[in-house]
């Protein structure tokens, strides 16, 4: 990108910031000073509310064209997690479909989409601040160690998201099966069958659920005086002639 | 089973190439309908995080919260049905069907004590390969397993169903939709061996309106399917004979003049001089062989060809009436004056206005194909358009689904017969 194209990266950060400043302050906010709270690594923004200390960190437009910048911020923004009791990224809204939310999730960071509007689109997950004081902070590992770890992270991931599909197809099998199971089971015990074990009713609901009686007109228009009904009626009866 | 067990349980769906018709015997005359589509959304996208995630194909209402670009449309948007025959391995239409069976038995599973799953009756394409038929089944079997929907399911092509909604056993059915047209002649069964099927459908009268918004100066709109669709069935004709009507057209302009308002904005098209080219849109559809469509396949009007998919040979060019006589000439000798009798045509294909001030000149769908017939040597043919052509195939799988035997079974050999998974 050229410079013009800096200048214009330049501007559009100050506005998130802007935007995400009056965000922040709508809601009893107070923004804190960064320089005093002696960081290495500073966040963008810092926010305090009864003692609650937040800090953002804006994502850059250049994280459009390039995924691995995002996973960089990401990572420098998880330096900041034990100084804080909720940790956020602000990214302009056209950056949002290239998010992977579910590492965000993973991380605890929260994520404020910003357009018009500032929305929340994933909320941080609230954390203790550690013992440690401000003045320690240091980053032991380099970021190139930290950097070398995001495929093992993201294949962990993965394997997570399988073991969650398969837990979840899992489930809905023995819903169903139990479902069917409880239905033969009352319509059994109607008949005077005694069973000896209950099985409870699942609780999920039908989605809707058919009125199935038949009207006191009977059949629809379409099935009466239907010639169709008598010969199909009478299928595997006769000699196939077709 | 009893009968009265079918009067509650019987389940029919009819697998259309736009819409998908579900629903229990109890709805009465009118069943569901979800668009027969499904959308697989980007699973990068933060939308579809926030939506749940985890979902690999979207179907019904749900769609519009996960469109994103539109250039992505043709890619992500799956019409499994969209000519009647999915390929073998063609996994995201099988998925999206497999999704919206799934979802239309959901809808209505019973919570009543003496359900043990419906008696489906599913309805395809009469060209419907046996893979079709045999993934169909493998999908309702799925199900049952899973979730203890189907007690026994059954598949009759969609000509026989229209066939047994009508109450009509010995008939010639013509199922024209949106991409092709099916011509099944039926007594008592369907007789597969002499089904007819051309490559031309609605789509087709949609691509020779397009050709004619352009004509008339009207460019942009070409483009814009809906548009086209509503001047095609708002503007369109059926003439009883073309030269004839293009001559009368042009002599009095006034009277045949092509005016059209779309709905709920400013537009309007006035094909102006041009008025009498509301004739070809019909005729197109019924038969597409007079030589003045050459001069619009010259200028880039797709012709219809003839294409081969999985076994069938789909007929480009063949005109409504050869398409019903080589049918019927395909059967036995002494069954083809009762086909000739009566034929029934269904589909959205069929719809057409005939305006009692152009009656001098403009027909409608029956009296067209009653022509066509003539001219062939073909009298006294009886041809009724379907009424509810939406909902026909749904009708007639109700009916095969309560009144055939249950005990009568599935054989390949009939392609009849009910199939049992428990």
């Amino acid at each position: 990108m050229g410079k013009d194209g800096r200048m214009v990266e330049v501007q559009v950060k100050k506005e998130i910031i802007e935007k995400v400043r009056e965000y922040f302050l709508s809601r009893g906010f107070q923004e804190a000073s960064i320089d005093e709270l002696n960081l290495k690594v500073r966040p963008d923004l810092a926010f305090t509310r009864n003692g609650d200390l937040v800090f953002v960190e804006v994502l850059e437009i250049g994280a459009l064209s390039d995924r691995s910048l995002f996973m960089k911020a990401l990572m420098n923004t998880s330096a900041l997690r034990d100084y804080c009791n909720l940790l956020y990224i602000a990214a302009p809204k056209l950056l949002a479909v290239i998010i992977d939310s579910s590492t965000l999730s993973e991380y605890g960071v929260g994520l404020l989409t910003v357009g018009d509007k500032v929305l929340e689109a994933q909320p941080a997950t609230y954390r203790p601040i550690k013992s440690v004081k401000p003045q320690q902070v240091s980053i032991e590992i380099p970021e190139i160690e930290e950097l070398k770890k995001i495929p093992l992270i993201e294949e962990r991931i993965r394997e997570l998201e399988r073991v969650i599909v398969e837990l979840r197809s899992t489930i809905s099998n023995l819903q169903g099966k139990i479902y069917s199971l409880s239905s033969r089971v009352e319509s059994l015990e109607k008949l005077g069958i005694q069973v000896k074990t209950k099985i409870p009713k699942p609780e999920v609901k039908p989605e809707v659920t058919a009125p199935v009686e038949v009207s006191s007109e009977g059949l629809p228009s379409f099935l009466k005086d239907n010639p169709w009904v008598s010969i199909l009626s009478k299928r595997g009866e006769e000699r196939v002639a077709a | 089973m009893s009968e009265v067990y079918k009067r509650k349980y019987t389940f029919g769906e009819d697998y259309g190439t736009s819409t998908y018709k579900f629903g229990p015997i109890t709805l009465g005359e009118k069943p569901k309908m979800i668009e027969n589509r499904g959308y697989f959304p980007d699973k990068s996208s933060i939308m579809y995080e926030l939506m749940g995630g985890k979902r690999e194909v979207v179907i019904g209402e749900e769609i519009p919260l996960f469109l994103e670009a539109r250039e992505d449309l043709a890619t992500r948007m799956v019409y499994p049905m969209k000519n009647g025959i999915i390929e073998i391995d063609d996994k995201k239409a099988w998925t999206v069907v497999r999704e919206i069976t799934l979802y239309g038995l959901r809808k209505f599973r019973s919570s009543e004590p003496d359900f043990e799953g419906f008696y489906v009756c599913a309805s395809l394409s009469s060209v419907a390969p046996r893979y079709m038929y045999e993934r169909l089944f493998e999908i309702h079997r799925k199900i049952d397993e899973e979730e203890g929907f189907v007690k026994a399911i059954t598949i009759i092509p969609q000509p026989l169903a229209v066939a047994i909604a009508h109450k009509v056993p010995t008939c010639v059915v013509i199922e024209s939709g949106h991409g092709n047209t099916q011509v099944c002649p039926i007594s008592r069964y369907p007789i597969r061996r002499a089904i007819v099927a051309l490559n031309r459908g609605g789509s087709d009268a949609n691509a020779i309106t397009s050709q004619i918004l352009y004509d008339a100066g009207y460019g942009d709109l070409a483009k814009e399917e809906a548009v086209v669709r509503h001047v095609k069935e708002e503007l369109g004709l059926v003439p009883r004979n073309l030269d004839v009507a293009i001559k009368r057209a042009k002599a009095e302009p006034e009277r045949f003049k092509a005016i059209f308002k779309l709905p709920g904005t400013r537009l309007v098209v006035d094909l102006g001089e041009e008025s009498w080219t509301r004739f070809l849109i019909g005729e197109y559809v019924f038969n597409p062989n007079h030589e003045i469509f050459q001069s619009y396949f010259k200028r880039g009007l797709p012709k219809p060809k003839d294409v081969k998919i999985g076994d069938v040979l789909f007929r480009g060019m063949l005109d409504f009436g050869e398409a019903i006589i080589e049918a019927v000439e395909k059967c036995p000798v002494e069954l083809q004056p009762h086909l000739f009798r009566r034929v029934l045509l269904s589909g959205g294909n069929f719809e057409w206005k005939a305006p009692n001030e152009y009656s001098d000149v403009a027909v409608d769908s029956a009296t067209k194909i009653k022509l066509l017939l003539k001219e062939k040597g073909i009298e006294n043919v009886d041809v009724i358009v379907a009424g509810d052509p939406q909902y026909s195939v749904w009708r007639g799988c109700i009916v095969y689904g309560y009144a055939v035997p249950d005990k009568y079974e599935w054989t390949w050999e009939r392609m009849e017969g009910w199939l049992k998974f428990r």
